[in-house]
């Protein structure tokens, strides 16, 4: 089974809209995070679909998913998670906790404020990770990535050639995940950061194939952003 | 739903758009899997129009020929994964005693309406054709072999001789369906085809008879043309028709020729010939062809050999390279829409 898990943990401090988190901003004619969701109810592989949500906004949650066609998917709200690393963690807990995890069980998790994910880079995680166990979506950067300390003083200038932004989805083996998360708490590693996830699990010994991403798998987290997103979508009509 | 367009924006050039698909657009969600690149195509990719006629239409997505798989049908009557052809003509109006695909009112997509190369299509039930969930490959011709069908019922319309010599002229994908199609509905008839080039003609394994337009016998007749030439071919098609077809046969036109042709009036006069131009198809021509390539054992082995090549898309830059390839092939181009 391939499940997935559309991370809507966030409270939009950035949009300066706490009122409302970002992902519930409407993006043309529906709120970001169902576009979102569309992406993975229209894909054939995925089974089902989790949606992490604020503790505070999941009642909310789910009476919005509720008035959108699930187009037959099995779909549910759980709460959680402080970062995307912890709601993936969560995610987990809960396919475990509800159905078991089998050998070939796929996650594949992605920011609910990334609505203009593709087909191709659902397809393609999905196949790396049933190949190698897991992937990462990700970009090679069009800007050089500059290390500061103290954010006043240049600390170091990586290798640009190898650097790379990361976007979502982000797919594992849940047996896989799930042996990286356990390896992470008998070391005392918390999942304190955005992207320590992948980091753990690379660290734990597994291996994370890398998928090439899109400019426009953007993620919606500023007022400039959502403008940005909404001129993409801004022609309608057709036949 | 979030859905990109892949459109043709300028020449050789294809960027993708952000649409939405909105709830009233229709009734079922198809993801395009196999599509195939059809004259048309290639000539707005490689600008091969009028320069205010690409100015009129473009930009746009391309593509018209195309099997899907449901995704989602908010009706029910098609279940997630089933397979389907997928009908460019759009069927806005009826006229009185006139065919859907000849009603200027009626769009047809990839020509002025984005075509088929979309993340995925919106369309009633009544622009899809079931093809069953094993459904092979050759379906991608569906819309080709209905154009043959369209013009071969307008050929059974205005008949009024006898059809035991079919001639086609023109040796490339239109040119092998029709003269396919017409083996599999006139099975006693002799089909000959008439070309220019030897390796493409050497595919026509099924016709009674090939032969070469600057070398054809001088008691070879027949007693109705189709000609699937086109371009400036089309004029020495149609003379070459004229002069072999008995009296009172038929011309099918179906080569699109960007200027106007010649027509030896004398002979069409003389003979008294019937000329019928086609263009095309509607959904029950589309019915038609997959009930033809599903239950005519001739015409869906044949169909799979008209593929040259296929191209699985992931990126534009792989759509690019379809567009390239299908410039160099004698035949069909397929793409496996993976992007």
């Amino acid at each position: 089974m391939i499940c997935a898990a559309v991370l809507a943990a966030g409270l939009g401090v950035r949009m300066h809209r706490r009122d409302l988190p970002k992902q519930f901003l409407p993006l043309g004619g529906k709120p970001i995070i169902i576009h979102t969701l569309e992406q993975f109810y229209a894909h054939p592989r995925v089974g089902r679909v989790l949606v992490v949500a604020p503790e505070t906004w999941k009642p909310y949650t789910e009476d919005l998913l509720a008035g959108y066609d699930s187009m037959g998917k099995e779909i549910l709200v759980i709460s959680g998670g402080s970062n995307k690393s912890e709601s993936i963690g969560v995610a987990v807990e809960c396919i475990e906790a509800r159905w078991g995890i089998g050998e070939r069980d796929i996650l594949i998790a992605h920011d609910a404020i990334r609505p203009f994910v593709t087909r191709r880079i659902i397809d393609d995680n999905i196949d790396a990770a049933e190949a190698h166990g897991a992937a990462n979506t990700a970009m090679r950067t069009n800007d050089a990535i500059l290390v500061s300390e103290d954010g006043l003083r240049l600390s170091d200038v990586p290798d640009h050639s190898r650097m790379h932004a990361e976007q979502t989805p982000q797919t594992y083996n849940l047996r896989a995940l799930k042996e990286a998360l356990s390896w992470a708490a008998e070391n005392g590693r918390a999942l304190r950061g955005e992207s320590e996830l992948p980091r753990l699990f690379v660290q734990s010994g597994h291996e994370m194939r890398l998928v090439r991403g899109e400019h426009f798998n953007m993620k919606i987290i500023n007022p400039y952003d959502l403008e940005v997103a909404n001129a993409l979508l801004r022609e309608r009509g057709g036949t | 739903m979030i859905n990109r367009v892949y459109r043709l924006v300028d020449t050789k050039r294809i960027e993708p758009v952000m649409r939405e698909i909105r709830d009233d657009e229709g009734d079922v969600l198809v993801r395009p899997e196999h599509m195939s690149i059809c004259a048309a195509d290639r000539r707005y990719y490689f600008g091969r129009r009028k320069q205010e006629i690409l100015k009129k239409k473009l930009p746009m997505a391309l593509i018209h020929e195309a099997t899907g798989t449901v995704l989602h049908d908010r009706a029910g009557r098609y279940a997630p994964g089933a397979k389907v052809v997928l009908v460019p003509l759009v069927e806005k109006e009826k006229m009185p005693f006139v065919k859907g695909n000849y009603n200027p009112a009626n769009p047809f997509l990839s020509s002025g309406h984005d075509g088929f190369m979309r993340d995925a299509v919106a369309a009633p039930h009544e622009r899809l054709v079931p093809i069953g969930e094993s459904a092979s490959v050759a379906y991608v011709f569906t819309e080709i072999v209905s154009v043959a069908l369209n013009a071969i019922g307008a050929f059974e319309r205005a008949r009024a001789t006898e059809a035991s010599v079919l001639g086609v002229w023109g040796d490339g994908g239109m040119g092998y369906v029709t003269a396919l199609t017409l083996k599999c509905l006139y099975p006693e008839a002799k089909i000959f085809v008439f070309g220019k080039t030897a390796r493409k003609l050497q595919k026509f394994s099924f016709a009674d008879g090939t032969f070469f337009i600057d070398d054809i016998p001088r008691d070879t007749k027949i007693d109705h043309g189709f000609e699937c030439a086109g371009g400036a071919g089309s004029e020495a098609a149609i003379a070459q028709i004229a002069e072999r077809v008995a009296p009172q046969g038929l011309i099918l036109l179906f080569g699109v020729s960007e200027d106007p042709v010649a027509i030896p009036t004398r002979t069409v006069l003389e003979k008294g010939l019937t000329l019928i131009g086609n263009s095309r198809s509607d959904a029950d021509d589309f019915a038609s062809a997959a009930r033809l390539i599903r239950e005519n054992a001739v015409c869906g082995k044949y169909l799979r050999m008209l593929i040259s090549e296929t191209i699985e898309v992931k990126t534009e830059d792989d759509i690019a390279y379809a567009f390239e390839q299908d410039a160099l092939n004698d035949f069909k181009t397929v793409i496996k829409w993976a992007i």
